[in-house]
């Protein structure tokens, strides 16, 4: 067999607080479509990056087509002929489809070196037909289908000769109908010579599609294994297959009366159909992908996102809450993923952050009152152990975990009686995040209902009483604490298994 | 290739607004004693005189938009380049001196807007618009009088008429011909287009988004340059206020020809019709002897209108491209 086009070797990289990729290994033959699998944060996203030239790895070796590259930028990846197709098209949305194709690489001609038009348009109805697809070349990118914009980057790489395309969840947004269009076309590309790296979070995808596979998780290679000597249930096992030795501080206790009640939320092209509750003293787990729609579904029912259909129900009152003061007077409250966009206003004193949301009650005729301001941050500074020299301290100078721990005690100052909380853990140094853990079982035992979402799986497993899986906008499975483990949630999350337990993988790649 | 943008709509508005002058008021046809219907081209060409810098200026701030910048230096530039033009033509010295002198005050004007936008990364609204403040004052102080004069050779050239059509509207001319060509026909001018459709894209495929703005902020410097050149051709006397809304005026004449103000979409044709379309209505308010204070809120109202359009396209755009860009 001829040797791989492209090869990564023994690949680190790390970001501040993190190792995203830790000795990863990967090759890449002409004429082969080469599937990575992995959780959220295993390093897909990283690995990839550093083929197409967006990073440079920290240490680890880069090989295209026999000899050792390093690449200088998207632009040097490209030259090569490494293309990527990004989950999230990068076009140009005001520009046309045929300026799209070449934006960085116009054909030219004439001792002015001046943009040949007319080749341009030449060679994109060639793509086009070798395709076996068509755009109109002088609509504005912005105007095509998430489907079509999908077609024109491939379009777009193999103008550019790519010989190795890699593909982030191409299919993330297509349809049914479309994905089989783009799958005859990978295969085109394949029979082509062309080397395919193709992520992707839909295993009924990989196993209709891949001749090989590799596997990461949190960083590190696991093993590429040829599609035929691996089941679904066995790439599961190896996408998770992590040992827990984190110790969760959560002692269960029994649930009290039902705080809150999710009926059939529904939000066109987000989620649909979510019904659940909340007991009080209960913490419930809330899993799936990226993209699932599970932070959707808290800031629906924070307010934040309208819904379409359904209503959330609090102590028995139905409530649609339009805004998140409608939601915090039901006494439910947010905090959200993002802490820097929606969390924490920077430039304001610790003071000012924590007792922004209850203003209200702390003002007397219009004023507001100083002294019980700083009583009130004074005392949620010594119960969440927020490391501060002063209270007045602008919050922007905080560490990571501060900032979060005041995100979380200005909602607690709101005294709500159901916590949803997205991501409370991620960014976070361990000895906060214990801190944080600790705090969300004394919450619960006081008897909060906390819903938390989280992409980590031994913090789902470990903090919570009852597991709630979400997979494409939709709720595929309830978990007990006691049944639940990393390979049941995960072939939940990624489809693997429908919800009353059968694999439903076989029928799939059938219909595939 | 159809039209997709505003040009044939603007190109039969100006032709509407041209025949309700030419049918009301003696603009285009003059009726002698006899009573005889006569051509007179002389307003028109007084017109498009009146306006050559205003086109020139609005060419650079297209490329400037284009790119989803945005410079308000350009009214307090002008006075400057236009004062600097006066005194060297007065000094004695070749003529094309005049002609050049403002032309290197802009460009090095240009080159401070760029450098501070580009690779101080302040935005432009803040660094132009202290620009236009610290300029103005500068003009304030060459001019104690309030006024300079420019010298007779300097007028001769800028009144001149080869072939029958003035310095002024040749020079614009040639000017927004070759511009028009470069945004279509050279790299520079579609990586223009490429960065104000989608910065994040444009890095991606390679391309320096600051290196762009640097360079369209640093033609703009030129192109002021040489609009106050063919603007203090024509006049015997620079006054100290000269330019003041000319940022405004160019924005809208801009805007209303098509040019997306979030960048990335638009023509230098289009900005062409947009300004021939303001000195139209300018002229219909004169001839039909609408106080001069009404302008403004005309002019203004306009704008309103025009980034209207250009906000409801855009976003029809954005939703197409949901989470992805823009």
């Amino acid at each position: 067999m001829a040797s791989p086009i492209l090869i990564l070797r023994n690949l680190y990289k790390a970001f501040p607080g993190v190792q995203a990729l830790a000795g990863v290994s990967l090759d890449l033959y002409s004429g082969e479509v080469h599937a990575l699998v992995g959780e959220n944060g295993a390093g897909k996203s990283t690995l990839i990056k550093i083929a197409a030239g967006v990073y440079a790895p920290d240490a680890g070796e880069i090989l295209f087509e026999g000899r050792p590259v390093r690449l200088e930028g998207p632009r040097h990846a490209a030259a090569l002929g490494i293309a990527v197709i990004h989950q999230e098209p990068y076009l140009f949305p005001t520009l046309s489809v045929l300026e799209n194709l070449f934006v960085g690489f116009q054909p030219r001609h004439g001792p002015l070196g001046l943009v040949d038009w007319r080749t341009m348009a030449r060679r994109a109805e060639l793509v086009f037909h070798e395709l076996g697809i068509s755009l109109p070349l002088d609509l504005p990118a912005g105007d095509l289908s998430a489907a079509q914009q999908q077609l024109l980057q491939i379009a777009r790489a193999l103008l550019q000769d790519a010989k190795v395309l890699i593909m982030d969840e191409p299919t993330s947004s297509l349809s049914q109908r479309e994905v089989q269009t783009l799958f005859e076309i990978v295969r085109r590309l394949r029979s082509r010579g062309v080397g395919i790296l193709y992520i992707s979070h839909r295993l009924e995808e990989v196993f209709a599609l891949a001749d090989r596979v590799t596997v990461l998780r949190d960083g590190q290679w696991v093993g590429t294994y040829p599609i035929t000597a691996v089941t679904p249930e066995t790439l599961i096992a190896r996408m998770v297959g992590r040992e827990l030795t984190q110790l969760f501080p959560h002692i269960p206790h029994p649930p009290g009366e039902v705080l809150l009640r999710a009926h059939n939320l529904c939000r066109s092209g987000l989620f649909e159909g979510i019904s659940f509750e909340i007991r009080a003293g209960e913490i419930v787990g809330m899993a799936g992908l990226v993209g699932a729609g599970r932070s959707e579904v808290a800031q629906a029912i924070f307010g934040i996102l309208p819904l379409d259909a359904g209503f959330v129900e609090v102590n028995g009152r139905r409530i649609m809450p339009r805004a998140p003061w409608e939601a915090m007077a039901a006494g439910i409250f947010y905090i959200p993923e993002d802490r820097h966009r929606q969390g924490v206003v920077a430039p304001l004193s610790v003071r000012s952050n924590l007792t922004l949301a209850i203003l209200q009650r702390l003002t007397r005729f219009g004023l507001i009152d100083e002294r019980a301001e700083r009583a009130l941050a004074q005392t949620y500074r010594e119960r969440l152990r927020i490391r501060i020299a002063d209270l007045e301290q602008p919050v922007g100078t905080l560490s990571g975990g501060n900032q979060q721990k005041v995100v979380l005690a200005r909602g607690l100052a709101t005294r709500p009686r159901v916590l949803i909380l997205d991501e409370p853990t991620r960014g976070i140094d361990v000895g906060t995040k214990a801190e944080i853990h600790r705090l969300m079982d004394e919450l619960a035992a006081r008897g909060m209902g906390i819903l938390m979402i989280s992409s980590e799986l031994p913090e789902i497993l470990g903090m919570s009483d009852r597991i709630l899986v979400m997979r494409a906008g939709r709720l595929v499975g309830e978990l007990q604490r006691d049944e639940a483990s990393q390979e049941r949630i995960m072939a939940l999350a990624m489809g693997l298994v429908s919800g009353n337990g059968h694999s439903d993988i076989g029928t799939r790649r059938e219909s595939a | 290739m159809k039209w997709r943008g505003r040009e044939p709509f603007l190109l039969i508005i100006n032709g509407l607004l041209m025949a309700i002058l030419t049918a009301t008021t003696p603009f285009l046809l003059r009726r002698d004693v006899a009573g005889a219907v006569a051509l007179d081209l002389s307003a028109l060409r007084l017109l498009l005189d009146n306006y050559a810098a205003t086109f020139i200026g609005a060419v650079g701030m297209t490329l400037v938009i284009l790119a989803g910048q945005i410079d308000l230096s350009v009214g307090s530039a002008l006075a400057l380049c236009a004062v600097v033009a006066a005194q060297v033509s007065q000094m004695g010295w070749p003529v094309p001196l005049a002609f050049l002198a403002p032309i290197l005050v802009g460009t090095l004007i240009g080159l401070v807007n760029g450098t501070i936008v580009a690779y101080g990364r302040i935005h432009a609204i803040l660094v132009t618009l202290g620009m236009m403040t610290i300029l103005r004052g500068l003009v304030v102080h060459l001019v104690p009088a309030g006024w300079v004069a420019t010298s007779d050779a300097f007028k001769a050239v800028g009144l001149a008429r080869p072939l029958g059509i003035s310095t002024s509207i040749w020079i614009a001319g040639i000017f927004a011909l070759i511009i028009a060509l470069l945004t279509r026909y050279t790299r520079w001018g579609r990586e223009i287009y490429a960065v104000g459709s989608n910065p994040q894209a444009a890095t991606i495929i390679g391309i320096r988004p600051h290196r762009i703005w640097f360079t369209v902020l640093l033609f703009n410097g030129f192109t002021i340059g040489l609009a106050s050149a063919v603007h203090a051709s024509r006049f015997g006397v620079i006054q100290n206020n000269i330019g003041q809304g000319f940022e405004l005026l160019l924005i809208t004449a801009v805007v209303i020809g098509g040019t997306s103000i979030f960048g990335g979409y638009g023509s230098v044709w289009g900005t062409l019709l947009g300004v021939l379309f303001l000195a139209l209505v300018r002229s219909a308010l004169i001839y039909f002897r609408i106080p001069a204070l009404w302008e403004q809120a005309v002019y203004g109202a306009f704008l309103l209108f025009a980034v209207g359009l250009d906000i409801a396209r855009t976003r029809s755009w954005s939703r197409a491209l949901r989470g992805g860009a823009a």
